[in-house]
């Protein structure tokens, strides 16, 4: 079969169309005024309580900065704190605005490399960074909580903070090693869709 | 209902058939259908106010369309629950589904479509559609001579796939 043959086939099927087709007015109307629902729905969804989460975490981390700015060792702690939530929210508004700014009516390969890219980017930020800063948020954490919420100096309690401080710096290469053994599928598929558009994009000889 | 709601049903009513093709050449299962037809008629409805007069309605709709279709396509939705006439924006008479549904070339067509990736997929409907190179070029966003070196390829896989029919 030719591809002029298909293509007949199609405009026969076509014309059919025109006389079977029917549209659910009643059902459009109702779609359509249904202006809450969204294609990046979702996204933008945990986009918004991450950053309100973060936004709320920055208050107890800068009083605690400003009470302890003359002690570095409770300072860098809480520092830390501030600026991985300082980093969460960078990203969540970069996220937002570039969903909002998003118009389907661009090229199908333009729009599809961008949402790959934010999905790709997205799956990295959550995945590998956040997961590889967890035994350093653990450990920050430990220290700024036990002092700002009972007043406990963790530096006091050697016995205690070694053993988790040997743990977290063990755990960081297990982290590692699993994240390469277990590789995020979505991770995965959004790398061979951006390879399957660039290849797409790519002028063939 | 306002002038600019009236307007937008009218082209959808003028560009049904686009909207049906599409979502038969993405969805092969009819239950997932009717939550790519209706949206995409939500994001051209969002779109609609942005429509620029530069490029032809078609154009515009191709785009939101197929955006659309590829992205739901690449989600792998859950079903959620079974299509009926009632919750689907865009359907077929009864009697003619039932006849459609026995034509073996249509079938074939669209099975040969629902094997192409994404963008591929794309590119034949726009192809069949009878839109020129241009055309499709703009819609997808790639030049002219990479649209004609595409269809060659694809007619030269279409004579290996059909050469038993």
């Amino acid at each position: 079969m030719e591809l002029q043959e298909l293509k007949n086939i199609w405009n026969e099927h076509d014309k059919n169309l025109d006389t079977h087709v029917q549209v659910n007015q009643q059902l459009l109307k109702r779609v359509s005024l249904d202006k809450a629902r969204s294609l990046m729905g979702n996204f933008k969804f945990s986009n918004i309580i991450e950053l309100i989460a973060s936004a709320i975490w920055l208050w107890p981390m800068a009083y605690f900065m400003a009470n302890h700015y003359a002690e570095p060792k409770f300072m860098i702690p809480a520092l830390i704190l501030f600026l991985i939530a300082v980093l969460t929210m960078a990203w969540n508004v970069y996220s937002l605005v570039t969903v909002w700014q998003l118009n389907l009516d661009m090229p199908i390969t333009r729009i599809q490399k961008k949402l790959e890219k934010m999905n790709l980017y997205n799956n990295l930020f959550h995945r590998n960074l956040l997961f590889l800063l967890m035994p350093l948020v653990y450990l920050t954490f430990m220290i700024v909580a036990a002092k700002g919420l009972l007043g406990i100096d963790m530096y006091q309690h050697w016995n205690f903070m070694l053993p988790q401080i040997i743990g977290c710096i063990l755990l960081a290469p297990v982290i590692i090693w699993m994240l390469k053994k277990f590789p995020d599928r979505k991770l995965e598929e959004a790398l061979r869709f951006l390879k399957e558009i660039r290849k797409f994009e790519k002028e063939d000889q | 209902m306002d002038i600019q709601e009236e307007k937008f049903l009218m082209v959808i009513q003028n560009h049904k058939k686009i909207i049906y093709k599409i979502c038969h050449s993405y969805c092969p299962v009819a239950e997932d259908r009717k939550d790519l037809e209706q949206e995409i008629v939500l994001q051209l409805w969002k779109s609609f106010d942005r429509y620029n007069a530069q490029y032809k309605l078609s154009t515009w709709l191709y785009r939101i369309a197929l955006n659309v279709a590829i992205s739901f396509h690449r989600k792998e939705k859950k079903r959620r629950y079974h299509a009926n006439v009632e919750d689907q924006v865009i359907y077929l008479t009864t009697d003619w589904a039932q006849q459609e549904a026995l034509t073996e070339n249509m079938q074939l067509l669209y099975q040969f479509i629902n094997q192409l990736d994404a963008m591929h997929r794309a590119l034949m409907i726009l192809y069949l559609d009878n839109h020129s190179h241009e055309e499709i070029s703009e819609i997808l966003g790639i030049s002219e001579s990479n649209v004609g070196t595409k269809i060659s390829r694809v007619k030269q896989k279409l004579k290996q796939q059909f050469s038993k029919v």
